[in-house]
């Protein structure tokens, strides 16, 4: 009897607090990183009789918790994977923005400023086109500054939500020592305590989403969590914090460190492996900085090819032509912490045509000295600094002390090119569009030549004698043996280019001496000279006038496959948290059915016992007077 | 397969946010008509597209480069014109007093008209564009290229200009000509040696200006034919000043007016009587004169006075009518090569404009939308957001809560 209202009232409990437990699931089906509870129900033993076993009923076994490691662990690394991508490419949408093509991009500002010269070309004494020209250079300037000032404004931006990242990193952590101490104090018990589970489970997704993590379990659900391969985030009731320093070398980019029990080591930002911030940090140290030296070079480039020709050129007043830009500053050579040395190095551009958009790294190692070019690693070595090494068209010089054994020092030739540039000039007679050397016929030319240009190349230019041979050769100043003619091909010589078209006769003679002084007005050698070089290849291999080009390209390409990597990610953290939440996660058509299920389990239960009570108060009739 | 709730309505809010942002970009690509918004949309495309647009600005740089040639080039072609027609006033002059019967006075009128002609040439020369550029200054120079100086020997026109003629490139004209070229390269006399009278000639004897009968025979030396009277005959006598030597079978000889008299490979026809001791002086020519020293020749033999005077005046008349007609070529030739140029002028502008409207079409291509084809797929996109936002509607509907 007692046995069979035991059996009810146990059953009418089990089923109350499955329904209990549903319910539970149905409140938080919307919850984040709940995962769904099940009762597991077994029977509460026997008794055995003579006439066989009795079952005793049903009890709650425990409250189970869906839960798949593996799909958990799936969804967390792909979901750090897509932050990363993710924070990267709204950072180089954003940078993208800096670079537009068309009229008010910088390549339209480089055209104009150039084919401008053609008009002081056309009338060289004439005060407007001359005008002209300074104010396209001034506007180019101006465009190149802001772009520089925006890109600056980017890096302090991208530098500041760094350090918000690290900051929430480190207070996520504090969050999963307090979950660890309530789960040791939990445990111990048969029962895993869900909803603590669930609460640890989340802090640990939000942490992979900043910062990619890998976690060792303990078995009373205590976490450890590293990152950056194997740095101890939290170690049980200890966390330690990470943080945004300065690299030493180069104020522009920023570097990590890790900091257990007072000490701090540096963490390589590609042993992040994801998370916005590994994401955020690759755009400041890698795409941010390969693109303002790239914006520098373009600068550097530009300025001191059109500085170099205009102080080849006269101005209208007679004088020899000054620099056109303010010309770029040589860069000097940052210490390491760990230098001992004394030296002091600056790379100051010789030859704006072979300029690569790269910081680089002198180094000793006791016996030669290795100039490294940071974008790609290639290194040139060298037994001595004297004479100063030329690399990549920068000479590299020691202006004073010498490098100790492991000395290393980082030179940033272009990073505040862009930043400072301006023009030089102020005044449109200033502009060198004379040329100092002229060419004079002889008078006994046949008149077949018809000269198109000349121009100063190089100082001194000195004067000599071109002259025609019977066979279609030209010799200068007589020597022998004479170099075959091509109309509309350059004849160097002395520091000056002059070209010649038509046909030559034999005897023909041209004298190249200096300029008149009375005929500044009509000169206009210089001019032509700057309007050829719109098409010397200065970047690489690219014209001067398309330097533009290769800078926006590169942005564009950068962003595109940001894109892609991000759309993949994306795609592919989606489909692992489908997963794991298809597992885990709460179906409310399933919890329907359940409580309909377990509803009818306790109708029947409460029934049951009512049956029960029956056969009591009827056996009690019947005994009873 | 299991569904969780909650992770299925996400999904369909990330599909429905995809969709929606896909509309929008397909919106703002309608609106502004370009396929290529920003670089990353299509990287090859934006870099072509730029390199075109730079190819047009130089182009349309050219183009204006042209213009201030060509308006040049018309000035130039003008200005030989002019040049010509005084040209052929001061022929006219040339040729009115050449007649005998005139007074000095009337000479001297003849004079004063012939250097108000030499003035006018001059400033043609020295004419200037609207930008202060010279005409005929060859590559450069003063801006002044011809310069009239009044020296102890007369008035010379001195070229301060920069000889030597500017090229046309590919795409671009010269906007100067080298004046040197055109007016101060005038050969003297018959281009190989003048004929001039002796100074202290007192008879009427002249000459043409003979002509080279035997180029390979042509010494290159001075020659003087001296007149003698001999027995009431008059003779002459070719001596070679340069060599002192006279010259073989032409000593003795008798003269006749209207004779032609060849000797080492030159030949000239001689008039009218030379009295005894007259001379006649060849000399071969060394330098080239000039226009304006042509005109001033004839304006000092004008004024030339004295017994002889008629025939000094003749002789001195008939060289610089040669040396007229040698410079008016070299003008006619001059004007003839500007003409051509403003001719390749036209084709360079035609083909100046063919390329930018290739340039644009090209950038169209790369950057600009196919408006049909965006209006398509605009409204597939559409389209697909519609039964995506239907289909959530339906499904979320089912619920089994809704039936218990």
């Amino acid at each position: 009897m007692s046995s069979a209202l035991t059996i009810g009232a146990r059953a009418l409990t089990t089923n109350l607090a499955a329904l209990q437990v549903i319910g539970h699931n149905i409140a938080n089906v919307n919850t984040e990183g709940y995962s769904r509870q099940s009762v597991q129900l077994s029977t509460s033993g026997y008794q055995q009789f003579g006439n066989g076993f009795y079952g005793k009923g049903v009890e709650i076994a425990t409250v189970e918790r869906s839960y798949n490691a593996y799909l958990t662990r799936e969804a967390r690394s792909t979901s750090s994977v897509a932050a990363a991508d993710s924070a990267r490419l709204d950072r180089l949408t954003q940078l993208e923005s800096l670079f537009p093509t068309g009229d008010s991009g910088l390549g339209t500002a480089i055209n104009d400023m150039l084919n401008a010269w053609g008009d002081v070309s056309s009338s060289p004494s004439n005060l407007t086109a001359r005008v002209v020209v300074l104010s396209e250079a001034e506007d180019f300037a101006t465009r190149l500054r802001n772009t520089a000032g925006q890109l600056d404004l980017m890096a302090l931006n991208s530098q500041q939500q760094a350090e918000g990242i690290v900051g929430d990193i480190n207070k996520l952590a504090q969050d999963l020592v307090t979950v660890n101490k309530q789960l040791q104090e939990a445990g111990g018990s048969r029962h895993t305590p869900n909803d603590l589970l669930d609460t640890r489970d989340k802090i640990l997704a939000q942490l992979s989403q900043q910062v990619q993590i890998s976690t060792m379990e303990a078995d009373n659900g205590m976490v450890n969590v590293f990152v950056a391969g194997s740095q101890p985030l939290v170690l049980g009731l200890q966390a330690n914090r990470l943080e945004v320093t300065r690299d030493p070398a180069d104020t522009s980019r920023i570097a990590l460190s890790f900091v257990q029990g007072g000490q701090s080591t540096r963490v390589e930002t590609g042993l992040l492996g994801g998370g916005e911030l590994s994401g955020l940090m690759t755009f400041i140290n890698e795409d941010l900085t390969d693109v303002r030296n790239q914006l520098g070079r373009l600068a550097v480039g530009i300025a001191t090819t059109l500085n170099e020709q205009h102080k080849l050129g006269v101005d209208l007043k007679g004088n020899p032509g000054q620099d056109f830009f303010v010309p770029p500053a040589s860069a000097r050579g940052i210490a390491a912490a760990s230098n001992t040395g004394t030296a002091s190095i600056t790379a100051t551009v010789s030859d704006p045509t072979a300029l690569v958009a790269s910081d680089y790294d002198v180094r000793f190692d006791g016996s030669n000295y290795a100039i490294v070019r940071l974008s790609d690693g290639n290194t040139q070595t060298f037994s001595s600094l004297t004479p100063a090494p030329v690399v990549d068209g920068l000479t590299f010089t020691l202006a004073s002390g010498s490098l100790a054994t492991n000395d290393s020092y980082r030179l940033k030739p272009f990073e505040a090119a862009a930043r400072d540039l301006q023009v030089a000039l102020g005044s449109p007679e200033r502009l060198a569009a004379a040329s100092p050397v002229q060419v004079t016929p002889g008078t006994g030319n046949a008149g077949g030549l018809s000269v198109e240009s000349l121009y100063a190349i190089s100082l001194p230019a000195t004067g000599a004698t071109v002259a025609f041979q019977a066979d279609g050769t030209y010799t200068i100043n007589g020597a022998l043996p004479g170099t075959p003619f091509k109309p509309g091909v350059p004849i160097e010589a002395n520091g000056w280019s002059l070209t010649l078209r038509g046909t030559p006769t034999a005897g023909d003679t041209f004298t190249v001496g200096a300029s008149s002084t009375t005929g500044i007005g009509q000169n206009a050698g210089n001019a032509k000279a700057i309007l050829d070089l719109r098409e010397r290849p200065t970047f690489e291999g690219v014209a001067l006038a398309d330097g533009y080009v290769g800078l926006f390209s590169n942005v564009g390409t950068r962003v595109q496959s940001a894109k892609f990597a991000s759309d993949f990610s994306a795609s592919v953290a989606q489909t692992a948290e489908t997963a794991r939440s298809n597992e885990a996660g709460v179906n409310l058509d399933e919890e329907a059915a359940r409580l309909l299920q377990f509803q009818q389990a306790y109708q029947a239960s409460a029934k049951f016992l009512q049956i029960a009570q029956s056969t009591f108060d009827s056996l009690l009739q019947t005994v009873g007077r | 397969m299991r569904i969780a709730t909650a992770n299925a309505f996400d999904n369909t809010i990330a599909q429905l946010t995809r969709r929606q942002a896909d509309l929008a970009k397909q919106q703002e690509r309608l609106s502004s008509g370009k396929q290529v918004l920003k670089p990353s949309d299509d990287p090859v495309a934006a870099t072509l597209a730029e390199t075109a647009k730079n190819k047009l600005a130089r182009n349309e740089a050219d183009l204006r480069a042209l213009k201030a040639s060509r308006t040049s080039l018309e000035q130039v072609e003008s200005g030989l014109g002019e040049s010509s027609d005084l040209i052929q006033q001061v022929r006219e002059l040339f040729v009115t007093a050449g007649n005998g019967a005139f007074t000095d006075s009337e000479r001297e009128d003849v004079a004063r008209q012939l250097e108000s002609l030499r003035e006018r040439l001059v400033a043609v020369a020295n004419r200037t564009d609207t930008n202060g550029r010279t005409l005929f200054g060859g590559l450069g120079g003063s801006s002044t290229p011809f310069v009239d100086t009044y020296t102890a020997s007369g008035a010379t026109v001195v070229f301060q200009g920069q000889r030597g003629q500017a090229a046309a490139g590919n795409t671009s004209l010269p906007s100067t000509l080298d004046g040197d070229a055109i007016w101060m390269r005038v050969p003297q006399g018959n281009g190989t040696f003048t004929v001039s009278l002796g100074a202290g000639n007192t008879g009427s004897v002249r000459t043409d200006m003979g002509e080279v009968s035997n180029l390979s025979a042509v010494t290159g030396d001075a020659y003087q034919i001296a007149f003698a009277d001999v027995g009431g005959q008059m003779q002459y006598s070719i001596t070679n000043t340069t060599t002192g030597l006279p010259v073989a079978g032409q000593t003795g000889m008798p003269y006749q007016s209207g004779q032609t008299i060849a000797f080492d490979g030159l030949s000239l026809t001689l008039k009218d009587g030379p009295a005894a001791g007259d001379t006649v002086d060849i000399n071969p020519v060394s330098a080239s004169t000039d226009l304006f020293k042509v005109v001033q020749n004839a304006i000092d033999a004008l004024r030339v006075t004295g017994t002889g005077a008629n025939a000094q005046r003749t002789q001195a008349l008939t060289q610089s009518l040669t040396e007229l007609d040698s410079a008016h070529d070299r003008v006619l030739l001059a004007r003839g090569r500007a003409g051509e140029w403003l001719n390749r002028a036209d084709s360079l502008d035609s083909l100046l404009g063919d390329r930018s409207a290739a340039l644009k079409i090209e950038k169209s291509n790369l950057e600009d939308l196919d408006l049909i084809q965006g209006i398509s797929d605009f409204q597939t996109q559409q389209t697909a957001l519609d039964a995506a936002i239907k289909a959530y509607a339906q499904v979320q509907k089912l619920s089994l809560f809704s039936a218990i």
